[in-house]
């Protein structure tokens, strides 16, 4: 067992693997409220009328999902500086965490938009409302119940994720729990302790999707 | 209002492209390099090294969780002599490369060896290290290994690209390869009999042995080949600096303060050629 798992190990290292964990977190969450920004116009252009902004979003969202994460936050980081950008690491990973995920956030919204029905719209327009009014107002309260779950989703991904900035010099949760397995040979043990580090996060996250949800949903209670 | 969603969308696109066309501009921007690497870092007094923090011996962090090992001491030291702060940047070592390159860092200290193919694309100090490979094998029957020749059809196993991979298939040997795995995938492989031995750097696996005391496996008695040099990496233009760390480097070798710090970290004097006879390979282009 000791092999698989050596506790005594565990929680000697314990303490540097958690000194990641303030930086997963600030990385996890500026990401997402960049992605989710971001995401709102992606996805706003990519329904637009106009093929000026139509196409344009199509390219972001097909080229951020269909490229690995990995090797966009490496041209960030060390790409970039050739042309004479040079940013931070834990800036290049909100950065590129926060474009990569709006294109997936972008979707979600575009969905849950148009499953607000037409009508409501319509109404909002009879009502004398403009294209901005409508949609904060009427369109976005609505959708935002039905793009609440995938949206969790996408964070909880995002969470997980941000792991892959330890490639990029991030001192965060893997970087440390790596660490921890260079210095003590046992990787394993150290792996298995920082995912048992990220469940719990994702435990409340999930926690507060449903506190989310039944807010939204009050009004569609009987 | 919404145009400049279209601004975001190419340049995002035209960052990518114009990073993708870099190498020619890199190239000609270094030239002028020479000494201005060195006023560079004078200029901001800190001197930035890449290393892993996951090698043990080399570049590891300690009970107190503070970063040391034999190649962050000597930067230490190095950059101490040289009136300059270190700074540390964590990365792997297939980052270190492109780090230096875009950079990111000034040097990387990380037991790199000095190859002749990596010396194309970049300056190395003076050695501070000497090393060989060995093998770890089974302790039974050395896994049935007396030369480098019985290597042929054993298999052995390695990381893809690394030069260990490339002996063992010199000779023949069926490379099984592992992904960036820990240590204890590789021995206990060798242990369990999925493989029949581990090619590596003599120190690296006299610490991986030592902290299996479970397996039973050790380092071949006899064979010693490929002797190796590791030193400090850095930006193959970067020739004033490189003269820096050397003339530091001498003065750290004269005064015994690497083999003091080699022997706190390998319990040896690694600074040292070893006094046994270590076999060339010939024929490898590494």
């Amino acid at each position: 067992m000791d092999n698989f798992f050596d506790v005594k190990l565990a929680i000697e290292n314990l303490p540097l693997i958690l000194s990641g964990l303030p930086m997963t977190l600030i990385v996890s969450f500026a990401s997402m409220a960049l992605g989710l920004v971001l995401g709102l116009f992606v996805s706003l252009a990519r329904s637009s009328d106009l093929a000026v902004l139509r196409y344009p979003a199509r390219v972001y969202i097909s080229f951020m999902r269909g490229t690995p994460i990995l090797v966009f936050l490496f041209i960030l980081y060390y790409g970039l500086p050739m042309v004479d950008i040079k940013m931070p690491a834990i800036i290049a990973a909100i950065i590129g965490f926060g474009l990569n995920s709006a294109a997936y956030i972008a979707e979600v919204i575009r969905s849950s938009l148009n499953s607000v029905p037409k009508g409501q719209w319509e109404s909002a327009k009879a009502l004398g409302l403009n294209y901005w009014q409508s949609l904060m107002k009427i369109i976005l309260p609505q959708g935002t119940r039905i793009a609440l779950p995938p949206l969790t989703n996408i964070f909880l991904d995002l969470v997980k994720a941000t792991s892959l900035a330890a490639v990029i010099t991030v001192p965060e949760l893997f970087q440390k729990a790596q660490i921890a397995g260079g210095r003590t040979f046992d990787s394993l043990t150290m792996y298995i302790v920082v995912a048992l580090i990220y469940w719990p996060i994702c435990i409340i996250i999930s926690v507060f999707q449903e506190r989310l949800e039944n807010r939204f949903s009050r009004y569609m209670k009987k | 209002m919404k145009k400049w969603l279209v601004m975001l969308s190419f340049i995002a696109i035209v960052c990518l492209l114009a990073a993708c066309g870099q190498d020619d501009e890199q190239q000609n921007a270094s030239e002028e390099l020479n000494a201005e690497k060195w006023e560079e870092i004078q200029d901001k007094g800190v001197i930035v090294a890449g290393t892993s923090g996951t090698l043990v011996g080399a570049s590891t962090y300690d009970d107190d969780n503070n970063l040391t090992g034999y190649d962050v001491e000597i930067m230490r030291e190095v950059a101490d002599r040289l009136g300059l702060n270190v700074e540390f940047e964590i990365m792997g070592i297939d980052s270190m490369q492109s780090a230096i390159k875009s950079d990111r860092i000034d040097v990387a200290v990380n037991d790199i060896e000095a190859t002749d193919l990596r010396k194309e694309d970049f300056a190395f100090s003076d050695p501070y290290k000497y090393s060989y490979s060995t093998m770890v094998v089974r302790k039974e029957d050395n896994s049935g290994i007396e030369s480098l020749e019985d290597l042929e059809d054993k298999r052995a196993g390695g990381g893809a690209t690394t030069i260990y991979s490339q002996i063992a298939e010199h000779y023949g040997a069926e490379v099984v390869t592992y992904g960036n795995a820990p240590n204890e995938a590789y021995l206990s492989d060798v242990n369990n009999g999925n493989t029949d031995v581990v090619v590596n750097d003599y120190y690296l696996s006299k610490f991986g042995v030592a902290s299996f005391p479970e397996f039973d496996i050790h380092l071949h008695p006899t064979l010693k080949f490929h002797p190796t040099e590791q030193a400090i990496m850095m930006d193959h233009d970067a020739e004033t600096l490189q003269q820096k760390i050397n003339e530091v480097l001498a003065e750290m070798r004269e005064d015994g303060t690497l083999s003091e710090l080699a022997i706190e970290f390998y319990e040896e004097d690694a600074s040292q050629k070893t006094e046994e006879e270590v076999e060339e390979i010939e024929g490898l282009d590494l």
